[in-house]
């Protein structure tokens, strides 16, 4: 689905995974990507709730916990988000039911709901995916069990800015051109 | 220095100069220094039917849409803090393009996150619109707000508007508590 130039531009968009215990314990996260080559992940589940991380003032997005766990994306900042995704894992590390609904909401209300339909398996899925495409969001449902670390989902959905300390935490750059990366030959 | 209006105040823009086809406006603020967050402020143009609604959303030119439809209103980017000299933020109108569906540009400001922030126009100073004949930069108009806006979250600065085959300025400067939204609704746009 295509959100407008408005409903992209104004207010809040968020993403709530709506389950009940019997899914086991699912925990959302979302990988993004800004138009300045920062990308990284938050994770409520892990302590990282800021895009840009450490950037608490004005983070672009939010990932936290109500009574279910979201991700909120600030469409202030749109102009400065290029993509993201939106993918689910297991907090406790058991395998996951899966189940429930991923819901979109836009500010003003409108809804767009994701029948999370999985099989059963200790997997990451990336739910959905968002790209700003020209001031419009454009928001595709995925439910793509990819992977079993979310590591390999970020990368299976192109995500290779992101280096990693392990299978589950980004390196947090502050300037993405002073990325030295290096490749060692094998 | 063009015409210095008063709230409510309209000034013919055609008369004042008679082979105009394209202005600028230009909007500006000072805001208050305290702790906290910067204030960011943001200009916006919605084109109006003659019901004073929006022609189509896409007529509602803000920082994620800065064109209209057919390009004859066009907003010249962001100035998130406010900080410098001249204009905050300029809005461009090629009047001789604006379609006859058209029966005004309203113009309005409105702050960022204002609830969250809490912040108000009763922290702004300084606020102007302006109205600039784009051939030679020459000021046609001007109203400087000097409401004591406590509450409000966004305010109509001023409106370009036809009138008997001329096109006119109006001083406006009506507050609004509801933020950006709240001013997009209310001219019919979808917010949705």
């Amino acid at each position: 689905m295509t959100l407008t130039r408005v409903q992209s531009g104004v207010g809040t968009l968020t993403f709530e995974a709506v389950v009940t215990a019997a899914a086991g314990d699912l925990r959302l996260g979302c990988a993004y990507q800004l138009r300045s080559g920062r990308a990284s992940t938050v994770q409520h589940h892990a302590g990282r709730r800021y895009a840009p991380a450490a950037e608490t003032r004005r983070p672009v997005i939010v990932a936290n916990r109500q009574q279910y766990e979201r991700i909120a994306v600030d469409l202030r900042q749109v102009t400065e988000l290029e993509r993201f995704v939106v993918y689910g894992f297991a907090g406790n590390g058991q395998p996951l039911q899966w189940g429930g609904t991923l819901i979109a909401t836009t500010f003003g209300g409108d809804r767009i709901e994701m029948p999370i339909d999985l099989a059963p398996a200790p997997a990451v899925a990336v739910l959905a995916s968002v790209y700003n495409i020209r001031g419009e969001l454009v928001i595709r449902t995925e439910m793509d069990l990819i992977g079993t670390t979310v590591r390999e989902a970020c990368r299976g959905y192109g995500f290779d800015r992101i280096s990693w300390v392990d299978d589950t935490t980004p390196i947090d750059r502050t300037h993405a051109r002073d990325q030295r990366r290096v490749r060692s030959r094998r | 220095m063009g015409v210095s209006l008063s709230k409510g105040g309209n000034v013919s823009l055609t008369k004042a100069a008679p082979n105009l086809t394209s202005i600028a406006v230009g909007l500006g603020w000072d805001v208050r220094s305290t702790a906290g967050d910067d204030f960011d402020l943001d200009a916006s143009a919605l084109a109006l039917n003659d019901n004073h609604k929006i022609i189509s959303d896409d007529w509602f030119v803000f920082f994620n849409n800065l064109k209209s439809p057919d390009g004859s209103i066009e907003h010249q980017g962001d100035n998130l803090t406010g900080e410098g000299e001249g204009d905050d933020e300029v809005i461009n109108v090629d009047l001789k393009s604006v379609p006859p569906q058209v029966s005004s540009i309203v113009v309005t400001v409105s702050i960022y996150d204002a609830e969250s922030r809490r912040q108000s126009f009763g922290q702004v100073r300084n606020a102007y619109i302006r109205v600039i004949n784009l051939a030679n930069d020459v000021e046609l108009a001007r109203y400087d707000l000097t409401e004591d806006a406590s509450v409000e979250t966004a305010m109509v600065f001023g409106e370009v508007y036809r009138h008997s085959g001329e096109w006119k300025f109006r001083a406006i400067g009506q507050g609004y508590a509801s933020g950006l939204a709240g001013i997009a609704r209310d001219f019919g746009v979808n917010v949705g």
